[in-house]
């Protein structure tokens, strides 16, 4: 044994585990410029700039918990109240159970409890391209992920050949994302019912992070991947975190839609995950069905029609830009902005434009990779202020100008 | 695993799935064991003191949340934690002796996921961490990756002691931390000073980091000395892990720390490490972290004094009248809440194994305890929780008499007697037993 203290190593999981959006955010090293205020588009946390409050509901549904609680253990997947209001509450998706549903740390948590229990390592999941970085919790314990694209030409609409192309017998299941981060896509029923088609012929159930649920700009219909199903199972994953505007407060969960009982073995591997946490926090499980049920539905229609007025405003001013083309979201809070890259020579990269345009204009965005694994675009967010949309387009428009060659 | 060109749909679940097993758990909630409709059940199983609403939290808690919630814009935090929260916590975890600031303090959504990300940090699958026996299931982290879970032996004849020739025997050149449970669970143990420092010295030779499962600090019984194992050490870096789990009697709020008492910056990596695992983003929830710092600093002495003399009286008493059965010799507790109580099987040759004693226990008097082997890895006991109220710890003690009385024989007046080999019944067959019973 050697006789002194080396650094100790870390294990392989540890050194795997990487969240770009979280390196970028907390490691910045980039300086904005100290002449104008920074604005930033990064973090999909609408609560920042106060302008968009969680529902009355949720605070007052806190308050009488916190008087009742008692703070026991619960059941590791969730207490039956709560479970049954989230049954209730998703039934939107299909007629589910409270036996149907587990409770989890955050829809992060709930989606990582979904792969871990279908997948083992060495195994393959299929993740859209591009995409939330699900990859950080897959890369840690060595599943293979592989990326089917979304076509930016076709309001971001699965492409099913090249999905289709990437399956083999170590896939075992794949993740969908609707209403999606980072491109605010929103599928219509008939894509819904063609890619349940190709799940369906390979045998493979969907894992569907439904965090965005009913995130949809006034004229767009959304349907939950469940809810068309016939004969694929679907493990959909959801929580408050964004509908209700409360990402602090990690409570997520998973609704198992089985088909033919060939979930019945997951449901207990699901459980026997859940066991590592114990659960989220009991005075959240406790308000949970006072925060579902009495939260109004007029909350969310004002919430979205200021996300869609946002949308409309950046949309507007960033399509005039010479050298990027945003492309319009259907739902969701964000917006892909693709920067043509061969007008900026001086750029070899989005993360390059998007350095720079920090250090000039104090303007923060996240380059589509390494953020989304998908290169040549940016990503802004749609809940900051309309003066800020207004202010932080001009600033990019200043700053295209400036770089652009034609 | 499924043929994709099959027409039928049957998903298997994972390994990782399939051996993240928490025996209690599973214990509790599938167990098909039927108690004695004529009496009432006693339960004596999971380590939750609010059950009975004969222990509760302070009210300086709920003061202290309703405050937060006035303020809470529920935003995403720092993924290591909120400032102002791990700076309460790093000046509550300095009062134990050992100086830490903000930054050495990672906070959780409680006790068992600060454990969790301690092991994930240190260890890769086919490499092992040392973890005592009898102990609570860290298994249930460990071998869902693959870690391999290597244990060494606490002494009941010495106060639950670790046998230190057995620790270090157990030692690889896979071994990538001993994992100390001070003060314990299941067995009560407080540590001396000096045994600490054996302890210590073992893991210094070695180069090993030690995880410490400090949730129950300071739950000692009056009389007893209790030291945390980083501020007896000179040159091994702690990782303690903590919450307000236990101490505070909250342990549905989901909240707990990991404070990282580093030596010789030997831990530079494993910050690294942390920092990148936190990524996931499964922290506590905000609320709780904007209410920590007021809990932390207002919840008074008076109320660790008082829980801790309450338990105290409930162990002496049930260790008094277990003490008096034939046939079951039960170990008196320092802190903690539980008591361990050995089985004398040459007495009980019905009997084979200690879950068999305890099912039927359940069976004939309604009374239900974990038995040592599935539960804690260590045959030929069970445990009882000291936190049930009072008059129901006592009915279970006499009703475990009468049950004892019923199925206690004298081995000298049984007939060709064969002593029965107490069956060192592995985990993994008690809990494929209790799978069978689900699927």
């Amino acid at each position: 044994m050697s006789r002194n203290w080396v650094k100790i190593k870390i294990s392989d999981y540890a050194r795997l585990s990487v969240n770009p959006l979280r390196k970028i955010t907390q490691e910045q090293k980039v300086e904005p410029n100290p002449l104008k205020r920074s604005i930033t588009l990064q973090l999909g946390d609408p609560t920042i700039f106060g302008n968009f409050p969680p529902p009355i509901s949720l605070i007052n549904a806190l308050n009488n918990a916190v008087h009742r609680d008692k703070f026991p253990y619960n059941l590791s997947y969730g207490k039956y109240e709560s479970r049954k209001a989230v049954a209730e509450y998703s039934k939107h998706q299909g007629l589910v159970t409270a036996d149907d549903v587990i409770l989890a740390s955050g829809c992060s948590h709930a989606m990582e409890m979904c792969v871990l229990t279908l997948t083992a390592s060495g195994e393959n999941v299929l993740i859209p391209k591009p995409c939330y970085n699900y990859k950080t919790w897959l890369d840690g314990v060595k599943i293979e992920t592989r990326a089917y694209n979304l076509n930016p030409e076709q309001s971001w609409n699965i492409d099913l050949k090249d999905m289709e192309s990437l399956i083999d017998e170590k896939t075992r299941c794949i993740i969908v994302n609707n209403p999606g981060n980072p491109c605010g896509n929103v599928f219509s029923k008939d894509h819904i019912i063609d890619l349940l088609a190709l799940a369906e012929k390979h045998k493979l159930p969907i894992v569907a992070d439904e965090i965005y649920e009913h995130f949809v700009f006034p004229g767009i219909e959304y349907h939950s991947i469940s809810s068309l199903s016939k004969t694929v199972p679907i493990l959909t994953c959801s929580g408050l975190s964004k509908r209700f505007l409360v990402p602090g407060i990690r409570m997520g969960w998973i609704i198992i839609h089985d088909r033919n009982d060939s979930l019945s073995e997951v449901k207990q591997g699901l459980r026997n995950v859940s066991a590592r946490i114990l659960g989220p926090n009991s005075t959240v499980q406790y308000a949970l069905p006072e925060i579902l049920q009495n939260t109004q539905q007029q909350f969310f229609v004002n919430k979205m029609m200021k996300i869609a007025c946002n949308a409309e405003l950046a949309y507007g001013l960033l399509n005039q830009i010479p050298g990027l083309k945003p492309i319009k979201p259907r739902g969701s809070m964000y917006m892909m902005i693709k920067i043509e890259l061969e007008k900026f020579p001086e750029f070899k990269s989005c993360m390059e434009f998007t350095q720079q345009l920090i250090r000039e204009q104090s303007v923060l965005v996240f380059p589509s990779y390494p953020c989304f694994n998908y290169p040549g675009f940016m990503r802004i967010v749609l809940t900051v202020t309309n003066d800020m949309i207004e202010e932080a387009c001009a600033r990019i428009k200043e700053f295209c100008e400036t770089h652009v060659v034609n | 695993m499924p043929n994709i060109i099959s027409a039928d749909w049957k998903l298997e679940m994972s390994t990782f799935a399939r051996q993240t097993v928490n025996p209690h758990r599973l214990m509790v909630e599938t167990s098909k064991v039927v108690p004695n409709p004529k009496k009432k059940v006693l339960t004596l199983q999971l380590g939750d003191p609010t059950i009975f609403k004969n222990f509760q939290h302070p009210p300086e808690a709920i003061d202290a949340i309703k405050n937060a919630l006035v303020k809470d814009s529920f935003s995403y935090y720092p993924t290591n934690g909120i400032k102002e929260a791990r700076e309460a916590v790093a000046d509550y975890v300095s009062k134990n002796g050992d100086q830490v600031n903000a930054d050495d303090i990672i906070l959780t959504s409680g006790g068992s996921s600060s454990l969790e990300l301690c092991f994930y940090v240190l260890a890769n699958p086919g490499e092992n961490i040392l973890i005592p026996t009898p102990s609570f299931n860290y298994r249930t982290w460990l071998h869902g990756p693959g870690i391999i879970s290597k244990t060494y032996k606490l002494d009941p004849t010495k106060n639950w002691c670790v046998d230190l020739k057995d620790l270090e025997s157990k030692i690889d050149n896979k071994t990538r931390a001993i994992l100390v449970n001070n003060v314990g669970n299941p067995c009560g143990n407080v540590f001396t000073k000096e045994h600490i420092l054996d302890i210590l010295e073992i893991a210094e030779r070695y180069r090993l980091p030690i995880i410490s499962d400090d949730i129950y600090e300071h739950f000692v019984f009056p009389g007893v000395e209790y030291y945390s194992v980083a501020s007896l050490s000179k040159n091994v870096p702690i990782l303690s892990c903590s919450g307000l789990t236990k101490r505070f009697i909250m342990p549905g709020i989901r909240m707990g720390w990991i404070s990282i008492h580093d030596r010789h910056d030997a831990l530079k990596e494993i910050r690294k490490g942390f920092t990148q695992m936190l990524g996931r983003n499964f922290g506590p929830n905000c609320t709780v972290q904007k209410a920590l710092p007021e809990i932390l600093q207002n919840v008074p002495q008076t109320f660790f004094d008082e829980t801790v003399k309450k338990v105290q009286l409930h162990a002496m008493t049930a260790f008094k009248l277990l003490k008096n059965i034939k046939g079951l010799i039960p170990i008196e507790p320092r802190g903690a809440f539980y008591m361990m109580i050995k089985i004398e099987f040459e007495n009980f040759p019905k009997f084979k194994s200690d879950l068999e004693f305890v099912e039927a226990l359940t069976e004939e008097e309604s009374v239900k305890a974990f038995p040592g082997g599935p539960c804690f890895d260590f045959a030929g006991y069970f445990r009882f929780v000291l936190t049930v109220p009072l008059d129901m710890l006592i009915e279970a003690c006499q009703r475990i008499q009468e049950f004892c009385e019923r199925h206690y024989m004298n081995i000298n007046e049984i007939e060709n007697f064969e002593p029965v080999q107490t069956q060192e019944i592995s985990i993994q067959n008690q809990i494929n037993k209790i799978e069978i019973a689900i699927y």
